[in-house]
C-alpha cells in the first residue's frame, strides 16, 4: 500500500467523521460506552462473541495451552465480523494490530504439554519479556479506552464539558469491540488465575508460620519482641527461625531439695536471663529451647540454674538456691517446672492459675517491678 | 458482570474484628443516596460494588491484652525511648479511667505497628493474605473487574506497606514443592484503580518501606513503578494526627490528588465516617466505584457549594468556635513537633478537645 493511498484513506475517514455527527448522551445513563456497563446483560444466548461461549467453543485449545492457534482464530473471527466497520477503519485496524502482536508473542511461548499446565509455563506466559499483557480497557474508571497510552489506542467515547458522553464509535462497533476484547482478556487471565491461586497458597502458609511464631510460640514480653525484631532475620514469607528469651519471667513450681526426706513443692518466680528458642516443623509449629535462669522464692535466697523449654506451655529445669541468704549458693538441687503464663491463660483461663496461687505471685512481682521503675524514674 | 471491589482498611483503635466496617459502609451508602435524584446508578452501586473489610485489629488487640494493657509493659518501653521526659505518661496515669483507656486503646495500636517489627510483619502478612483472598474470590472467573482501596489513619500506613509488598515481592514460594512462583500481583499483571488514603499517616509512620519511594503511587498502566491509576490524599485542616509529616511527595509525576476539607459535622473529626460525609471526599470515591459520569461535574459543584463547614445547629455557636480555635493551635503544635512526646501530648489535647466538642454538639 503506498503512502499516498494511506493518506487518502485517512482523509476519507476524517471526512466521514465530520459528517457522522457524534451523538451526545446525557450524563448518568449507563451505556455500552461506560466502564461499569455489564456486558453479561446484553450477551444474548448463542452470541459467539461472549466470553462464556468462546471459552466453551475453544475448551480443547485452552486446555491444551494452544494459545497461538486460539488467538489466531479469534483474530479471524473479528476480521469476519458482521458489524459494519467501514466508517471506523482506523479503530478496526488498531484492534487487529494488537491481535497480531498477541499472536506473535504466543509464538515465543515454550511448547506446552498437551492438556498439562506446568508452573514454568504459566510463569513464562506472564513474563513480560516473552509475553506482554493484552491490556484492553483501562481500569481508571474513565470512559472506555482500549490500549491506553499505546500507539493503537482506541477511544470509544469521552465526556464533554456539559457532562455528555460523545460517542466515537457506533453502538454496534463499541459492543463488538468490548465483547471481543473482554473475551481475550478473560482467556489471557486463565494462566494469571493459576498464578494467583499459587501465590495465595504461599501467603496462607506464610501467615500460618507467623501465627505459630508470634501467637502460639514461646511468649515474648514487649522488650523481647522489640529485641527479637532487630536481632533475628525474617521476611514476610518466613518468621524468625529462632528467638531470644531475655529477662523472661514465669511462674513456676519447685520440687525439692532432691534426695532429702523433706522435699516440698513451692511456688517461685523464674527469670530466664538469656535463652535461645528454636522453631521447627512444616510450619514452625514446634519449638525447643534453653536458658540460664534465676529463681525467686520467699523462703530462701536467690536460685541459679537452667531451664529447658519444650512444647507450647511448659519447661523444666534445675535450680540451686542460697538457702540462708548469705550470698552462697549452697542448696541441693531443686526441680523447677515453669508455666508459660500467656499461653496457659489462652488455654486454661485464669481459674487454674488462681487455684495454684501462681497468678498472685506473678501479679505481685510485676507490681513490685513497676514500682521499682517508678522509683527509678522519679 | 462488571464489578468493583473496594478493600477498606481500618485505622487505630478498632476492637470489633467483624463489624467495624458497618458504620463506614452505611455512611457510604447514605451519601450515595444523596445523588439518587441526580441519576446516580444506585442499582449498579448496590449490586456491583463489593466491599471487602480488611481487619488486623485482632492481632493488635490480642497482643495488647497479652501484655496486660494497663501500660505496664509498654510503659517500660516508652520510658526507654524517653517519652516520660515530657510527662505524657504522668498524664496517662493521672487522667480518668475512660480517657486513659481510650487513649491507650488507640496509641497502643500505633506503637505496636510502628515500633515492633515482628508485630508489623505479622500484620502485613495477614493483610496481604486478605487482599489476595479477596482478589482471588472476586476476580477469578470474572471478565470485568476493578479494584480500589480505601484506607484510614493507621490503616493508610498498613495499606501502603502491604500494597508495596504485594506488588513488588518478586516471587512466592510453594510451601509443598518449595518451588517459586512468579508474583502475579506485580504492576505488569495487576493494578489498582484508585487508592484513597484518608488521614494519611503513611509518611509519618514509615519504616523500612518509604512512602515516597514505593510503588504505591499513581501512573499510567505502562509505568511499572506505579501501582494505581489514581491516588487520593484526603486531609482535614483540624485533624492533627497526620500533621507532623503531612503527605507531600516531591517529584511524583503524576502527583496525588489532594483533597483538603475543614467541615465539622460530628465530634469525632478524625473518624472515617466524618471524612466521608463531605462531598469533596465521597464524590471522587463514588465516581471511581460507579463510573466517571455517575455524578456530573455540575452536580458535584452544587453539592460542594451547598455543604457548609458546620452543621446547621452549630453555625454561630461560640463554644464551637472556641474549640475550633483551640484545635487549630493543637494542629500547629502537632505540625511543629520534633519529638514523639510532643506529638503524643498534642494528640492527647486533641482527644480532650473532641470530648468537649461532643458535649457541645450532643
Amino acid at each position: 500500500m503506498t503512502s499516498v493511498s494511506i493518506r487518502l484513506r485517512i482523509a476519507a475517514v476524517l471526512f466521514l467523521l465530520t459528517i457522522i455527527k457524534p451523538v451526545p448522551v446525557p450524563a448518568a445513563e449507563v451505556t455500552v460506552y461506560d466502564i461499569t456497563f455489564s456486558l453479561d446483560t446484553i450477551c444474548a444466548a448463542g452470541d459467539t462473541r461472549c466470553p462464556s461461549e468462546t471459552k466453551a467453543r475453544y475448551a480443547a485449545l485452552i486446555g491444551g495451552n494452544r494459545w497461538e492457534v486460539l488467538f489466531k482464530k479469534l483474530k479471524q473471527e473479528f476480521e469476519d465480523s458482521p458489524v459494519d466497520w467501514s466508517n471506523n477503519e482506523i479503530a478496526r485496524r488498531r484492534f487487529l494490530n494488537e491481535l497480531d502482536s498477541l499472536v506473535d508473542r504466543c509464538k515465543l511461548l515454550p511448547q506446552p504439554l498437551e492438556g498439562v499446565a506446568t508452573r514454568e509455563y504459566y510463569d513464562a506466559f506472564l513474563e513480560p519479556l516473552s509475553f506482554d499483557r493484552f491490556k484492553s480497557e483501562s481500569n481508571d474508571s474513565a470512559d472506555i479506552v482500549f490500549f491506553k497510552g499505546r500507539g493503537n489506542q482506541i477511544v470509544l467515547g469521552y465526556t464533554n464539558a456539559q457532562d455528555e458522553l460523545v460517542k466515537l464509535l457506533t453502538e454496534d462497533q463499541a459492543l463488538d469491540l468490548r465483547l471481543r476484547a473482554n473475551t481475550i482478556k478473560m482467556l489471557e487471565d486463565i494462566p494469571w488465575h493459576e498464578s494467583v491461586k499459587a501465590n495465595l497458597k504461599a501467603v496462607q502458609h506464610a501467615e500460618t508460620r507467623w501465627a505459630n511464631y508470634l501467637d502460639h510460640g514461646f511468649s515474648q514480653y514487649p522488650w523481647e519482641a522489640w529485641i527479637n525484631g532487630w536481632a533475628t532475620p525474617y521476611t514476610v514469607e518466613s518468621p524468625p527461625g529462632h528467638q531470644f528469651a531475655v529477662l523472661h519471667p514465669d511462674a513456676a513450681l519447685e520440687l525439692g531439695p532432691l534426695r532429702t526426706d523433706d522435699a516440698t513443692v513451692k511456688e517461685t518466680l523464674t527469670l530466664a536471663v538469656l535463652g535461645w528458642i528454636d522453631y521447627y516443623g512444616y510450619a514452625g509449629e514446634s519449638f525447643w529451647g534453653i536458658s540460664g535462669a534465676m529463681s525467686f522464692r520467699d523462703d530462701m535466697g536467690l536460685g541459679i540454674g537452667g531451664l529447658l523449654y519444650f512444647g507450647s506451655t511448659a519447661s523444666i529445669g534445675v535450680m540451686w538456691h542460697d538457702r540462708n541468704r548469705d550470698a552462697h549458693i549452697d542448696s541441693r538441687p531443686f526441680i523447677c517446672v515453669s508455666l508459660d503464663l500467656f499461653r496457659l491463660a489462652g488455654v486454661k483461663g485464669g481459674s487454674y492459675l488462681e487455684k495454684t496461687g501462681l497468678l498472685k505471685i506473678r501479679r505481685e512481682t510485676l507490681e513490685a517491678k513497676v514500682a521499682e521503675y517508678d522509683k527509678a524514674g522519679s | 458482570m462488571s464489578r468493583h471491589v473496594l478493600f477498606v482498611v481500618h485505622g487505630m483503635g478498632v476492637t470489633d474484628p467483624v463489624g467495624w466496617a458497618d458504620s463506614a459502609m452505611a455512611k457510604l451508602m447514605e451519601v450515595a443516596k444523596r445523588y439518587e435524584q441526580k441519576h446516580f446508578p444506585m442499582a449498579y452501586f448496590e449490586n456491583n460494588v463489593i466491599v471487602v473489610p480488611i481487619n488486623y485489629s485482632d492481632i493488635l488487640t490480642a497482643k495488647v491484652a497479652e501484655w496486660q494493657t494497663d501500660a505496664a509493659g509498654v510503659d517500660a518501653f516508652a520510658r526507654t525511648n524517653k517519652v516520660e521526659d515530657h510527662g505524657v505518661l504522668r498524664w496517662l496515669e493521672a487522667s480518668d479511667d475512660v480517657q486513659r483507656k481510650f487513649l491507650w486503646s488507640h496509641i497502643s495500636h500505633v506503637i505496636l505497628y510502628r515500633f515492633f517489627p515482628l508485630i508489623r510483619e505479622r500484620i502485613r502478612v495477614s493483610v496481604i493474605r486478605q487482599i489476595m483472598e479477596g482478589i482471588e474470590r472476586e476476580f477469578v472467573g470474572q471478565t470485568e473487574c476493578r479494584c480500589s482501596v480505601l484506607a484510614h489513619s493507621l490503616g493508610t500506613s498498613v495499606a501502603h506497606d502491604c500494597l508495596h509488598i504485594l506488588g513488588s515481592n518478586p516471587t512466592w514460594k510453594d510451601p509443598e514443592t518449595e518451588k517459586v512462583w512468579r508474583n502475579a500481583f506485580k504492576p505488569d499483571d495487576f493494578r489498582f484503580s484508585g487508592i484513597f488514603m484518608v488521614a494519611n499517616v503513611s509518611r509519618l509512620l514509615q519504616t523500612d518501606i518509604k512512602a515516597y519511594e514505593s510503588i504505591v503511587r499513581p501512573g499510567p498502566s505502562l509505568d511499572r513503578s506505579s501501582y494505581c491509576a489514581s491516588y487520593y490524599d484526603v486531609r482535614h485542616t483540624l485533624d492533627p494526627i497526620p500533621m507532623p509529616f503531612p503527605f507531600e511527595p516531591d517529584g511524583w509525576q503524576p502527583g496525588p490528588d489532594v483533597i483538603a476539607v475543614q467541615h465539622i459535622r460530628d465530634w469525632n473529626i478524625h473518624s472515617l465516617e466524618h471524612y466521608l460525609d463531605n462531598p469533596g471526599v465521597h464524590i471522587p470515591l463514588l465516581r471511581k466505584l460507579a463510573g466517571t459520569r455517575s455524578i456530573g461535574h455540575r452536580d458535584e459543584h452544587e453539592a460542594v457549594q451547598a455543604y457548609s463547614q458546620f452543621a446547621v445547629e452549630a453555625i454561630g455557636d461560640e463554644n464551637v468556635q472556641k474549640i475550633v480555635t483551640k484545635l487549630l493551635d493543637v494542629v500547629r503544635i502537632a505540625k511543629s513537633s520534633q519529638a514523639p512526646a510532643e506529638y503524643l501530648s498534642a494528640f492527647a489535647q486533641f482527644l480532650s478537645l473532641v470530648d468537649d466538642l461532643r458535649e457541645v454538639l450532643e
